[in-house]
């Protein structure tokens, strides 16, 4: 079938199986060996992608699931200022996730942060999909909390400039 | 390093591998359907070269050509011009086995190291009193769920390949192995990786092998994917101890027996790490340790983060935790009563002062009431009718140690060399270019040698014909003997370019071949880790960790306490631990200002852990549990034939 969505800011028309895994499209019709990884369901959480701003596991996501919608990889991502408030945030907190997980865990801090989520249970809800164990609960959710601080003054500055 | 060529992919082809099922088994028949010229399968047959790797002299085979040896042994690789026309190709495929009876033993094994000093004791008098203890790991075999892919492409009479690889020439050595194509024309891309397990330390060059003979054969540019695999070997380690009145150790005995699954991978530096870890810490009359490797039809066991020492040194910890428990006082304090100020000096490892060591374990007990809470538990077992839980809590604490040992420094001469050139830069011939962080600091120190205030001006070169082997990147080896001997080769390389004719080059030891030991120290630190057991669930939970290290030189400290951390976190899980929202790592790090570098931070950090781990486990548990991991099924069943 014929996917019309958006990757990595790239207006595209797929034409491909509808219950194609999001992961395997970006690995195969999109090249992006490095970054997405796909485990076939077995929620390794590093298949992490933004799927219209919301952290999703890519290997979950079937083709038609896409149509219409803005997929963003960590590829694209880190050249982004949002990036740069997550990068602040870890070096705030002193704690960096692991070069493995880094991409998904940077993903879904953007997630939650743009979502300026605080509760602490849902915060490790959402971060639990990262099987990852390089990073202790309480560090988690210190990275969101000064993640969504960075972000406010940010968005306080533009504002004022504006 | 030189750039990945552009090409489509549609003008390539895609590869995927057939695993076995099971392990000792006979290839008696393979169906393979009919196919077009766009379709390509390898066997074990159909390899140009010779069908094995060759690694630090041992041998594996490529792909199973007859017998299978081990599950999930390589059968055949298919490629078609897609990853989906592969896997419905795939599909097609028969393969059809039959068990062999006789088993298969492919696999030279090394004879048991044997290290002692004194004469033992018989105790045929019963003067001492005896105790035995028993440590065990069992074996973890499974996919680590990473997916990764490795490409070959010809360019003229080049072969290049691009691979996540540890050890750039181990590739180099199999391509030229299996397809006969000279190592002088291939050239090596490394891919990003990250290798919790150094599961990228020999499977890439396998697939490397696979791929650049498919594309010999199709001409076309070849990839082939497959998801990571780590195998844990199975260690067992019983000992033997004679106690004076005093419960002070005398006599020792420790016999180690390692299951290395199918193929033996550097067994001989695993028995040389392990020993080093078997050798304890407190004075003895008499000690006797063996270490012996042993084969089964399982998976070639993986390095795992360790090669052995951090088993070994777990092993001890936990031994002394038991010698504590028959003298009726804290680990701690009986610690501090039978340890003498200096370790005795041994082929393994020096003769150092063990105050640092002391003064780590001090700190880390103090901050987690260790006395206060092991008493605790000792009395509250009893009451376990009464409580929703058990509790334990374990400590370890022991020394680090530096990358490979002096003997295999000798006998594999890894090696890198050093020029400074005429336009007054320095060139770094060496396979040991894969970590961006280490390179920097590597940069740094050498510059602050021969061009200072211009780091730039030290250049790596780029993987080529003439790059000199440096070894394996495991064992955080290249932040350990390879710094010193750069530093060391900078040093020398400052005097020669005053003296001599411009460029002026060294060739060094990848590590020191020189060192009196077998190991240096480097490093140490003590852990202590805090579990519960929920009664209702049965499920193991780890309520806090404190740690404690102390290094000769930090460079930088985030990195290394998150390594810390990390390594700490994965110990916990790999091992069967749950770890709740509120569990935090109390993390302190000492750095003692001498010249040396920081060495196999993650063995001895994993060590310490593991022994925690287990001296915490058997507080909670008893002698019901035996071995690691743990489970909540394991302790309910445990605890179910008490009740």
């Amino acid at each position: 079938m014929k996917i019309d969505c958006t990757i990595d800011g790239k207006t595209l028309t797929l034409s491909l199986n509808s219950d194609k895994p999001l992961s395997l499209i970006l690995r195969e019709n999109m090249g992006d060996d490095g970054a997405v990884n796909h485990c076939n369901g077995e929620m390794c959480g590093l298949c992490t992608v933004l799927v219209d701003g919301k952290a999703m596991l890519s290997c979950l996501v079937p083709a038609f699931e896409i149509r219409g919608k803005t997929v963003v990889t960590f590829d694209s991502f880190r050249k982004t200022r949002n990036m740069k408030d997550i990068e602040k945030a870890y070096e705030a907190a002193g704690r960096f996730p692991c070069s493995e997980c880094y991409a998904s865990r940077s993903l879904i801090f953007e997630s939650l942060i743009e979502e300026g989520i605080t509760d602490e249970e849902e915060i490790l809800k959402e971060l639990s999909i990262v099987r990852c164990p390089c990073m202790d609960p309480e560090d988690a959710i210190s990275i969101v909390r000064k993640g969504i601080e960075i972000r406010r003054k940010r968005n306080v500055r533009r504002t004022q400039l504006a | 390093m030189a750039e990945r060529k552009n090409f489509s992919r549609y003008s390539m082809r895609c590869g995927l591998l057939l695993h076995a099922k099971e392990g000792a088994q006979r290839i008696s028949e393979l169906n393979l359907p009919e196919m077009d010229s766009r379709y390509l399968v390898l066997t074990g047959g159909d390899l140009p070269g010779t069908n094995s790797i060759e690694f630090l002299g041992r041998t594996m085979p490529i792909i199973a050509k007859e017998t299978i040896t081990y599950p999930d042994q390589i059968i055949l690789a298919l490629f078609a011009p897609d990853y989906e026309s592969a896997a419905l190709m795939m599909r097609r495929i028969g393969v059809s086995t039959e068990p062999l009876e006789d088993g298969v033993d492919n696999t030279t094994l090394p004879d048991s190291l044997e290290y002692s000093w004194g004469e033992m004791d018989s105790n045929e008098d019963g003067r001492y009193t005896v105790k035995e203890t028993d440590f065990s790991m069992t074996r973890l075999a499974r996919h680590n769920r990473r997916l990764y892919t490795v490409t070959a492409w010809m360019d003229g009479a080049m072969m290049h390949i691009e691979a996540p690889s540890q050890w750039t020439e181990l590739i180099r050595n199999t391509v030229e192995r299996a397809t006969g194509y000279p190592k002088r024309n291939i050239s090596i891309h490394l891919s990003p990786f990250t290798a919790k397990h150094d599961e990228f330390l020999i499977d890439p060059a396998v697939l490397a092998a696979i791929a650049a003979s498919a594309a010999i054969k199709t001409g076309m540019p070849c990839e082939i994917r497959s998801e990571g695999f780590f195998s844990r070997p199975a260690v067992n380690v019983h000992r033997r101890v004679l106690l004076d009145e005093e419960s002070r150790p005398v006599y020792e005995t420790a016999e180690m027996t390692v299951d290395q699954g199918a193929f033996a991978f550097a067994p001989e530096e695993y028995q040389r790490q392990a020993m080093t870890g078997l050798i304890p810490p407190y004075p003895l009359k008499g000690f006797r340790a063996t270490v012996r490797i042993t084969s089964s039809p399982f998976q070639p066991a993986s390095f795992c983060g360790s090669l052995g020492y951090s088993e070994a040194l777990a092993s001890t910890e936990y031994h002394i935790s038991r010698l504590a428990e028959t003298a009726g006082t804290t680990p701690h304090l009986y610690r501090l009563a039978i340890e003498k100020e200096k370790r005795k000096f041994t082929d393994y490892i020096p003769g150092f002062e063990l105050s640092g060591i002391k003064a780590r374990t001090e700190d880390v007990a103090e901050r987690s009431s260790y006395d206060r809470k092991w008493s605790a538990n000792v009395f509250q077992r009893e009451e376990f009718g009464l409580l929703g839980y058990i509790k334990g809590i374990g400590i370890a604490s022991g020394a680090g140690i530096s990358g490979f040992s002096t003997t295999l420094a000798k006998e594999s001469g890894f090696s890198a060399m050093m020029t400074f050139t005429q336009k007054k830069n320095v060139t770094i011939n060496t396979s040991a270019i894969n970590h961006q962080g280490t390179m920097r600091i590597w940069k740094k120190r050498i510059s602050d040698r021969l061009t200072p205030g211009r780091p730039e001006g030290v250049l790596f070169l780029d993987p080529g014909p003439d790059t000199l082997d440096s070894g394996p990147d495991v064992l955080s080896r290249l932040v350990s003997s390879f710094t010193l001997q750069m530093e060391s080769a900078a040093k020398r390389l400052s005097v020669l370019k005053e003296s001599e004719k411009l460029p002026v080059s060294l060739k060094f030891d990848a590590e020191n071949a020189s060192y009196p030991c077998e190991f240096e120290n480097t490093g140490c630190g003590a852990v202590v880790c805090e579990i519960r057991i929920d009664r209702a669930t049965m499920i193991p939970s780890v309520s806090g960790v404190w740690a404690s290290f102390s290094f000769p030189t930090i460079m930088d400290r985030v990195p290394l306490e998150n390594s810390l951390r990390r390594t700490i976190m994965m110990t916990l899980q790999e091992n069967g631990m749950n770890i709740p929202l509120s569990f935090h790592i109390s993390i302190d790090i000492k750095e003692e200002g001498t010249d040396d570098t920081i060495a196999s931070v993650h063995q001895l950090a994993r060590g310490l852990t593991l022994g925690a781990l287990s001296n915490a486990l058997s507080q909670a548990a008893g002698n019901r549990i035996s071995s690691l991991p743990i489970s909540a099924e394991e302790l309910n069943t445990a605890f179910g034939e008490d009740r």
